[in-house]
């Protein structure tokens, strides 16, 4: 319990020092941008492959759900809410968490034992403007930005299936889809992409920067890490999902 | 005429989780000199750098450089003390994502300076420690003693008063261990520049000090000149000096 508290006080004053960081110069906009890069686009293919997959199980789960009841029609809207609703920021961000933030863990924990985060201090570069904050930002922003082309990808997929599979036409599908997407779902879907990376950005660097004991300890924060960000994501989804309940109710 | 006094510890006391590791160090540096710490492993003497540097804040005593309490100073007002000090760390610490040219340029590339700048600067430092032809290399593709001499070129470029070396020589091979006490001691030689230099390997402590300062269990036992410490009938230096040769 001690240990729990003693965690959320350093990673409360973590994200306070980025927050601080986040609003005063010197910022390091090339290195946003090399993050955005490297976390952000380099996690299109898992991305777009995640989409495809679950358009596709979710297509079949629909049809057999439905199709006893001759309600085929029902099929795009119900993808379409559940994606964005809830299995395309959930999943998405769980994957994406698996790359992302084990490799911002291994890589600052890294570069912590070999002495590299002391050696930018003595060279006058604070590593939370440097290095920290580019990767808590670089993921908190385009985390949305995958999910909702995690989304898209995945409608496409749910498309092929459906046509193929169920007969349905390409109009139908399509008009259901934009029926089916309320304002609402778009807010739910975004918010919830946005906690999430921040979620991914901020354990993920707090561990790689807790890490102790060589490289056997980077291993060891890393799991730790993974772990950590896929339980606070599914936390923090019901607590949103909750919220965005109590708002539609 | 009396020597300048650039860097002072007195009565320093550090603790990490409950353990006393210092215990009321006093160490004063004089400029141009070269100062060795020895030690064996968990003595405390990387933690003394690391006080030096303000990477740890200590628990009791007072800590001068260059005339300046620093004792109190937070992380801003370290970034300043820091521009006058080198530090070459265990293995080199280089930036593995950059090449050597942003390795050693790092500093001037944060601090705004003009390519063509950065360019000259850099090679001349690296010139100094033998590797220009390395500048565009990455630190995964050099070897364990270059790595350490570009960390050297890295301490050199803003023209600090003193570097701190630790463990400079550990791991290396004789001949490479050799050349790195050679440029160490050029650097005092041709440049003034004054280094406390922290290792437990006696053959290249005793080619690199003018001084020896000997840490066991966070307290010095010994310090004086490389003569007298060979004299010293302490038990644990006699012991330190014979196991060495034993080896």
């Amino acid at each position: 319990m001690y240990l729990l508290l003693f965690h959320i006080q350093n990673i409360t004053i973590l994200f306070w020092q980025l927050l601080r960081r986040t609003f005063s110069k010197p910022f390091y906009w090339r290195d946003l941008l090399f993050e955005m890069d490297s976390l952000g686009f380099a996690s299109l293919p898992i991305t777009i492959l995640t989409g495809i997959f679950l358009g596709l199980v979710l297509t079949l789960q629909a049809a057999i759900g439905v199709h006893k009841i001759g309600a085929v029609s029902l099929v795009p809207r119900a993808i379409t809410i559940s994606l964005i609703r809830e299995i395309g920021p959930v999943v998405g961000s769980l994957m994406i968490a698996g790359r992302v933030g084990s490799g911002i863990t291994s890589q600052i924990g890294s570069m912590k034992v070999t002495y590299q985060l002391d050696a930018m201090r003595v060279l006058g570069t604070d590593p939370l403007r440097k290095l920290i904050l580019p990767k808590f930002l670089a993921i908190t922003i385009m985390l949305p930005l995958l999910i909702i082309l995690l989304c898209f990808s995945g409608l496409v997929s749910a498309y092929f299936l459906a046509s193929v599979n169920l007969n349905i036409g390409a109009v139908f599908f399509w008009n259901e889809v934009l029926r089916g997407i309320k304002f609402l779902d778009l807010i739910n879907n975004i918010t919830k992409s946005l906690v999430f990376g921040g979620i991914i950005g901020l354990f993920g660097n707090y561990f790689g920067l807790e890490v102790e004991g060589g490289t056997e300890g980077v291993g060891r924060a890393t799991t730790t890490s993974v772990i950590v960000i896929f339980i606070s994501i599914l936390a923090a989804d019901f607590i949103l999902t909750k919220i965005f309940y109590e708002i539609l109710k | 005429m009396s020597r300048q006094i650039i860097i002072e510890m007195r009565d320093v006391w550090f603790s990490y989780r409950e353990r006393e590791v210092l215990k009321g160090v006093n160490l004063r540096l004089y400029e141009g000199e070269n100062l060795v710490i020895l030690g064996g492993s968990g003595s405390g003497k990387s933690t003394i750098l690391r006080l030096l540097l303000g990477l740890e804040k200590c628990s009791r005593g007072r800590i001068y450089i260059f005339g300046k309490d620093v004792t109190d100073l937070n992380e801003d007002g370290w970034f300043e003390v820091r521009r006058k000090i080198g530090m070459v760390f265990q293995e080199g610490a280089l930036f593995d994502y950059m090449s050597v040219r942003e390795n050693v340029g790092f500093r001037l590339y944060e601090e705004g300076y003009k390519e063509e700048n950065i360019d000259r600067i850099v090679r001349e430092k690296l010139r100094i420690v033998g590797l220009e032809s390395v500048i565009d290399a990455m630190p995964g593709d050099l070897s364990g003693g270059m790595k350490r001499r570009v960390a050297i070129a890295r301490a050199l470029v803003g023209e600090p008063g003193v570097i701190f070396y630790d463990e400079p020589t550990t791991g290396l091979d004789p001949i490479t261990a050799r050349t790195i006490v050679r440029h160490i001691n050029m650097l005092k030689e041709q440049y003034r520049v004054a280094s406390i230099i922290v290792t437990h390997e006696l053959e290249y402590a005793f080619s690199l000090a003018d001084r020896l300062m000997m840490l066991k269990d966070g307290k010095f036992i010994f310090e004086g000149s490389v003569e007298d410490f060979k004299r010293s009938r302490d038990p644990y230096i006699v012991k330190f000096l014979g196991r060495e040769e034993m080896v």
